[in-house]
């Protein structure tokens, strides 16, 4: 199977990038992300009023970034075709060029707004215990080491995954948090997707190359009584087992292919569109979502 | 969450099942292979799709070349989401390839809440009908010989101590899989040598394998994927090497407990900080049978009954129709009875 490591290399970089980019930021390090607040709301005694504003905060700009990151890939998309021909028009280029650039700020000042509204909202002692809880984090350089080091176990663990047959799709979904988090600065949280991917790889969980168990296990009793014979046999057991499985349930009435190019071969043949369900795991057949 | 809600709320309409049946190729596509494309042929294909996704998870019509047509991550209301399959044949009608440039139409909620379109690159797609060379499926790797597939199906229980009839929520029906790799088979076989004929403790990895399967809900309450891992309380399995075995086979006898605990709310914004709160808690006793021969199981039973505790929410759950926040999914709020049952059987070749 081809290497899919949610392009842990590019991450690595990210890595150095992101935690060296944090060195000095003057308007970040004035300002307070709402995750921040929330985090240490206990620590600064953020009170009900406080939090339902910033609640209110976030929901109003989540629909406004939406549109403004889908505009921004928009104007992107259309820079990019402009370079693309042969001969560039340099006017239109860089008049397609404030476009995106219009939009990036747009964000940016989103960002920003919903900054100043935070601060002007808490006390100057709760911005006070804000900073020292933020400098209380570890230094850039030590964070770069240690995302590196585990990087490369998630690496290798997604490499051994691949290596038995295993779907390590679970991985990929934790570890699409990690960019993101990373991005925004959020190191802690960005360390603590690693290490459940991490948790997720790890042998004792998952049990692949488990750890020879230790000899003594056999010698310590049961913390519960153990019933002198079975309840049932295992055929009993079995049966058990089986009527609490419902064969036609409404969610498996539809069927769905997991192959792409199946189903684009199908609709080429019938004249049908596809319908995609893109989905982070695997809803379509006998599993959780 | 979006994958459980999309089941419950879209799939499991009984209108939305026969004009998908009936009017489209349906096909369940993984997130992570879309947003982490290969360079080959199909990895172009999923980019394309990618290319235009308003989100990581969502809905789309596409045409028989691999353009994306619509996107819609929600729906206003049932109907909605009728009409926007109706927009889609309708669309794939004018657009059945990539012949003419095709502009996608994307929604956040259909139809009242519009996103920008993304404009076709015209770029020439591959027809590809087979997967890289020496290559399976992507979407459906192979899991080695011999690894033990384990089905998972859990029912709430009414005061009575019947199953709750509904079997669309997973808070009340759940069907889940893992496997037991070779690995771990081995492990299990060395430990039964070790304890000869007494009672021993189950490897601990394996332990937990059946515990972290074991509740009711979407994926997002797994105890697993709390920030902090959740609480492992207890986790005790004991087995006994039964009397009455034929062909070198074994029969290994099983008890055992668990308990397990787990909560997230916004101050711990890991998951994409997106206001979830919900707390999970599951106390089991379990029996059971595995089967061996040699050093792989051939045959594992478990039944566990208990008391579980759910509760979800989020900061963005105003209530409504469920196919209005998908993302977001529906309030849970249960404290019931529970009955789990898992079966498995080694891989056929």
């Amino acid at each position: 199977m081809k290497l899919r490591t949610y392009a842990v290399c590019g991450l690595l970089l990210l890595c150095g990038q992101a935690v060296g980019a944090q060195d000095r930021d003057p308007i970040g390090e004035n300002l307070f992300p709402p995750e921040l607040v929330m985090q240490h709301r206990q620590a600064i005694g953020l009170t009900d009023a406080q939090k339902n504003f910033i609640e209110l905060e976030l929901q109003k700009i989540q629909a406004r970034f939406m549109d403004l990151q889908a505009q921004l890939q928009n104007e992107m998309e259309a820079l990019a075709a402009l370079l693309k021909k042969e001969r560039v028009e340099e006017k239109l280029v860089l008049a397609q060029l404030d476009k995106v650039l219009k939009c990036e700020g747009e964000i940016k000042s989103a960002h920003l707004s919903v900054g100043i509204a935070i601060k002007n909202k808490l006390t100057p002692q709760q911005q006070a215990k804000l900073q020292e809880l933020r400098a209380a984090t570890p230094s850039p350089q030590a964070l770069q080491k240690r995302f590196e080091a585990k990087m490369r176990q998630v690496q290798a663990g997604v490499l051994r995954w691949q290596n038995d047959g295993r779907d390590p799709s679970p991985i990929g979904e934790v570890m699409q948090q990690f960019e993101p988090l990373m991005k925004q600065g959020k190191f802690k949280e960005a360390d603590e997707v690693l290490d459940r991917a991490l948790k997720m790889l790890s042998d004792e969980d998952n049990g692949e190359s488990p750890k020879p168990e230790k000899q003594g296990d056999a010698a310590p009793a049961p913390t519960f009584q153990m019933a002198a014979k079975p309840r049932v046999t295992s055929d009993e057991l079995k049966q058990e087992i089986e009527s609490l499985k419902v064969s036609r349930v409404a969610w498996r009435e539809i069927a769905w292919k997991s192959c792409l190019l199946d189903g684009l071969k199908e609709s080429r043949a019938t004249g049908k569109p596809l319908l995609l369900w893109v989905f982070i795991d695997r809803p379509a057949d006998d599993a959780r979502c | 969450m979006f994958a459980g809600a999309a089941r419950e709320a879209v799939f499991s309409n009984p209108e939305v099942i026969r004009r998908v049946n009936a009017e489209f190729v349906p096909v369940a596509l993984k997130a992570w292979l879309m947003n982490n494309p290969t360079d080959d042929e199909e990895g172009r294909l999923y980019r394309e799709i990618g290319r235009s996704k308003p989100a990581p998870q969502g809905i789309c019509v596409a045409n028989s070349s691999g353009k994306a047509l619509d996107w819609a991550l929600m729906f206003d209301d049932d109907k909605s989401m009728l009409a926007f399959l109706e927009r889609g044949v309708k669309r794939f009608r004018d657009f059945p390839d990539a012949k003419k440039p095709v502009t996608t139409e994307r929604y956040m909620r259909f139809p009242s809440m519009k996103l920008p379109n993304v404009n076709d690159t015209q770029d020439e797609l591959p027809k590809s009908t087979s997967h890289a060379r020496n290559e399976g499926c992507p979407a459906n790797p192979t899991p080695r010989a011999g690894t033990v597939i384990a089905q998972v199906v859990g029912r709430a229980l009414d005061a009575q101590g019947k199953p709750v009839a509904d079997t669309v929520r997973q808070e009340h029906y759940v069907e889940d899989r893992f496997n037991v790799a070779v690995g771990m088979q081995e492990s299990l076989a060395r430990t039964v040598v070790n304890a000869g004929t007494s009672c021993f403790k189950i490897p601990a990895s394996l332990a937990r394998q059946f515990v972290n399967h074991a509740y009711l809900g979407q994926l997002d309450v797994s105890p697993q994927r709390a920030p902090d891992g959740g609480a492992l309380k207890l986790c005790e399995f004991w087995a006994q090497r039964m009397s009455g075995n034929e062909n070198g086979s074994i029969l290994l006898r099983i008890a055992g407990k668990s308990e397990v605990a787990a909560a997230q709310d916004e101050s711990r914004p890991d998951e994409s900080n997106d206001g979830r709160r919900w707390e999970h808690s599951i106390k089991l006793t379990w029996e059971g049978f595995i089967e061996m021969k040699g050093a792989r199981i051939t045959r594992l039973l478990l039944a566990a009954r208990g008391s579980e505790k759910l509760k979800w929410g989020s900061v963005f759950l105003k209530g409504g129709n469920d196919v209005s926040c998908l993302p977001g999914g529906h309030p849970i709020d249960l404290s019931c009875d529970v009955h789990y049952g898992i079966f498995g059987e080694p891989l056929a070749r």
